[in-house]
């Protein structure tokens, strides 16, 4: 008989006390709700094993493909591809979910000159946050989860791969990733622990490149250096997507959770209730 | 095609990832983009400059004479607090240092403020529990029971821009920020590897939430870092800044500089001004600099004689920062 998880119930509490009437759940309780903190909810109540009723993504609001953000209509790309991540692993196969992959293979980073202030390939397309911007790490690994979980789209193939290379290109000299300059003006800027986790998972089936040993390197050594919930529940499910056991990162969870609360941050505090909930299974959601 | 203020596609595909058109304001011709009858220029401004070698001096002591020096009454407001916090690395001096931060909440509140927040987003890392955690600002905020909000996660309302150097009719800002009766900039005195100096002006890029616009906020960069700031600046309208100039950051910031020690706090309610007098602190000419240029046509006041000083005299704090070779015009 295995031994009841307090985390795991009070992480589960939180966010069915923070839910809002319209099905979904705000960055903050009694906020708004957006699509961040709502796909995770979604995925980690599921990989719970629980029912979420009503949907809350079936009637979010959308145009050509994308989900909007509820308050402003804005259109946040790497988000999206979150909740392609997140309706992949709930198995929907809809006309709402092909428009969404439609959308995503055709959105773009802006390409730019090369630029002697950074060292890299200003030419790759991945993904951006925001239409007519430029790209950058954590849409771009989003996005390329999203669309190798899809599968659907021959077409889908090509942009994969460029994201892909983009990440590649991105990695800094010690391994790992940050938001997205591994160098600039002749200085080389520090990974950070959330989007090296993003990008190594987006990158699992380039595991014997030198770029992603080094990242998996870093991301193990310094598994512990980042003390959130935010990275360390993101290094958690890296880690388990490439069997790497780290169960020192339960408790450390366990522990921020008791300690901060993860500040009320319910996608937060959704992302721990996945690295729990999902590890026997080892976050299929997230192994491409 | 070529547009008056902003950024032409041209321009747009000549530019860097994260400078982006600083330049983009140097070619303005024809109407000014903003309303000059809703902007009341100050024929003078009050600046305080205040002691402080320390900061494990009582930083409350020291904000308290710089509001009561400048005769600001925060009687019944909700003051926003918003510092700079960027990054930590252990052994720089990135963020405005907690202690002042703190100093600040505890000062407006015996100045009568009715509630006092702390609020930051930053544009590069997103995780906000790490950095509070990190450079210990947490703590401090729950030693003096302060909440802090997350402006990258805060919910939005579309709000229409005071001036349009950027060319955006609008952007979509957090609501912590737009109910606050008094907005006050908190910044690291640093040198800045894009904009020269990132200073009470410049810091207001925090406030744009990363939720909507990314990590960097790189809608900011592509509409012109200092077309953005300005717009910022005119939307926003903070009413006080705070500068944390007890160590300062030279050379290559924001991030990567060298701690740079000043042993002042500086504080006014016309950020250009603030600006103007942190330049010099730093031995820079601000009227070289095109953000307050343009801040300075409506916003506030650059000219040195047009800047009262209050507390102690610049000359005592002026120490030179190193600048990057391409801001060595900047120098004076």
């Amino acid at each position: 008989m295995t031994k009841p998880d307090p985390t795991s119930a009070s992480l589960r509490a939180a966010l069915a006390a923070s839910r809002n009437p319209d099905g979904g759940w705000p960055y903050y309780a009694g906020k708004t709700s957006r699509l961040e903190p709502t796909s995770w909810a979604l995925l980690a109540l599921h990989a719970a094993g629980e029912r979420v009723t009503p949907d809350p993504l079936a009637e979010w609001p959308r145009r050509d493909g994308w989900f909007l953000d509820r308050s402003s209509g804005a259109v946040n790309v790497g988000f999206n591809a979150l909740a392609a991540i997140v309706l992949a692993a709930l198995a929907r196969n809809t006309p709402a979910v092909h428009a969404l992959t439609a959308a995503l293979v055709s959105a773009r980073g802006m390409k730019l000159p090369q630029s002697p202030g950074f060292v890299q390939n200003n030419a790759l397309q991945g993904w951006p946050w925001i239409d007519g911007t430029f790209s950058w790490v954590e849409p771009t690994a989003l996005a390329v989860i999203a669309l190798k979980r899809l599968r659907s789209m021959s077409e889908a193939q090509a942009r994969v791969a460029e994201g892909q290379r983009l990440l590649l290109d991105r990695v800094c000299r010690v391994g790992g990733w940050n938001y997205g300059n591994a160098n600039a003006l002749g200085s080389q800027l520090e990974p950070q622990t959330p989007p090296t986790a993003l990008a190594l998972m987006a990158l699992r089936d380039h595991a014997d490149t030198d770029a992603v040993r080094r990242s998996r390197q870093y991301l193990s050594t310094h598994r512990l250096d980042e003390w959130s919930g935010l990275a360390l529940g993101l290094t958690r499910v890296a880690l388990g997507v490439f069997d790497e056991p780290a169960p020192e990162l339960a408790d450390a969870i366990d522990q921020e959770w008791r300690r901060s609360a993860f500040l009320g941050n319910l996608h937060v505090t959704a992302l721990a209730l996945y690295a729990e909930a999902a590890a026997a299974g080892g976050y299929e959601a997230f192994r491409v | 095609m070529t547009q008056r203020y902003g950024v032409s596609r041209r321009d747009l595909l000549k530019a860097l990832p994260l400078a982006a058109l600083a330049g983009a304001a140097a070619c303005r011709r024809g109407p000014r983009p903003y309303d000059a009858a809703r902007f009341a220029h100050p024929s003078t401004s009050s600046v305080a400059l205040l002691p402080a070698a320390r900061y494990d001096l009582d930083l409350s002591d020291v904000v308290g004479r710089g509001l009561a020096l400048l005769k600001v009454d925060v009687r019944g407001k909700r003051v926003l607090l918003k510092p700079n916090l960027v990054e930590f690395e252990r052994e720089r001096v990135i963020n405005t240092h907690p202690a002042l931060i703190v100093g600040a909440a505890q000062a407006l509140r015996r100045a009568g403020a009715a509630e006092v927040v702390v609020a930051e987003g930053p544009g590069h890392r997103r995780d906000i529990e790490y950095l509070l955690t990190a450079t210990g600002l947490l703590d401090y905020l729950r030693d003096v029971d302060v909440r802090f909000a997350d402006l990258n996660h805060d919910d939005v309302k579309l709000t229409a821009l005071g001036s349009r150097f950027t060319e955006l009719a609008d952007l979509l800002l957090p609501v912590e920020v737009l109910r606050a009766d008094l907005v006050v900039s908190m910044p690291k005195l640093k040198t800045h590897h894009w904009a020269g100096m990132t200073c009470s002006l410049k810091n207001l890029f925090g406030i744009v939430p990363g939720a909507v616009y990314g990590w960097p906020k790189n809608i900011l960069h592509f509409r012109g870092i200092e077309n953005s700031i300005v717009d910022l600046a005119a939307t926003i309208r903070p009413g006080l800044a705070i500068v944390d100039g007890i160590v300062g950051m030279e050379g290559d910031g924001p991030i990567m500089g060298t701690p740079r020690p000043v042993g002042c706090v500086v504080m006014g309610q016309d950020l250009v001004a603030v600006d103007a007098t942190c330049a010099r602190v730093m031995g820079l000419r601000p009227e070289r600099m095109g953000y307050l240029q343009m801040a300075a046509e409506f916003l506030g006041n650059l000219e040195a004689g047009s800047i009262e000083q209050r507390g102690e005299r610049l000359e005592r704090f002026r120490t030179p920062f190193a600048v990057l070779p391409q801001f060595a015009n900047l120098k004076g």
